[in-house]
């Protein structure tokens, strides 16, 4: 399902850390070592919520933006209906007609836009020695890499994905960049 | 005493093929011989590397078409 949900992650970071005080001020004979340790699980805590909740407001304004015409609420019953298939760990959903690229700066791509996909090592102008990632090169000369996957675990649906947009893509272009 | 150690990659040209299309993209590209090296490091110096896989590459996709080292040899000489 498409929606924007918030990370436990950093809360769960917050917990522990109050945990670690709380052992501390059990066992005074260690309290500097956990209060340091506390302080630092706490920081990075307060650092994730901050990030996941920036996160979190940015999918939230692009799915309502995307919703003024139905289309995240069309998508779900399409993806429950198993007209649209989703697949999590790429943070994708496909159908004949377009992909959905979920994330913070979820979009919705039309396969007619879409003038070439490719699988690529380039993320962003930038040579990636760890990722790669499912380029989407529109008409209009915009870009998407979706799907970033590390090298060494690619997903069975990978390749599967990937083939399904080539599949679908009607447009021939020539050329250089 | 705290050592400092690590790992980094790099992408090294060694011979570039001219305009050409990439069997992966499409584009018409500049492709170039290239080998991918893993360096070991410590206090951010490279201590010994190997070649991790070496090929003709696409500047645009950074899909390698590998090649082992005496094709690549070969083919590089030949180009």
């Amino acid at each position: 399902m498409i929606v924007a949900k918030k990370s436990k992650v950093g809360l769960i970071f917050t917990i522990v850390s109050i945990l670690f005080l709380l052992l501390g001020l059990l066992d005074p004979g260690e309290f500097v070592a956990f209060l340091i340790i506390g302080v630092v699980i706490l920081i990075i805590g307060i650092c994730i919520m901050v990030s996941t909740g920036k996160q979190f407001k940015k999918k939230q304004a692009a799915l309502e933006r995307l919703n003024a015409d139905g289309t995240v609420d069309r998508l779900n019953s399409e993806i429950s209906s198993g007209r649209t298939k989703y697949y999590k760990k790429l943070a994708l959903a496909v159908n004949d007609r377009e992909v959905f690229i979920d994330g913070p700066d979820a979009e919705l791509v039309k396969m007619e836009e879409i003038a070439r996909v490719y699988r690529t090592n380039v993320i962003r102008g930038q040579y990636n020695y760890q990722n790669q990632a499912i380029d989407l090169d529109l008409k209009d000369g915009r870009r998407y890499y979706v799907g970033t996957v590390t090298r060494k675990n690619v997903p069975a649906e990978y390749g599967e994905v990937l083939n399904y947009i080539r599949a679908r893509v009607t447009a021939v272009l020539e050329g250089g960049i | 005493m705290v050592i400092v150690y690590g790992y980094r990659n790099s992408l090294n040209v060694k011979k570039r093929m001219g305009m050409r299309p990439c069997p992966n993209c499409g584009y018409n590209t500049e492709q170039a011989f290239a080998e991918e090296k893993f360096k070991a490091t410590v206090f951010y110096i490279p201590i010994f590397s190997y070649t991790m896989r070496r090929g003709q590459v696409c500047p645009n996709c950074g899909m390698y078409r590998v090649l082992n080292r005496k094709e690549f040899k070969a083919e590089m000489n030949n180009y």
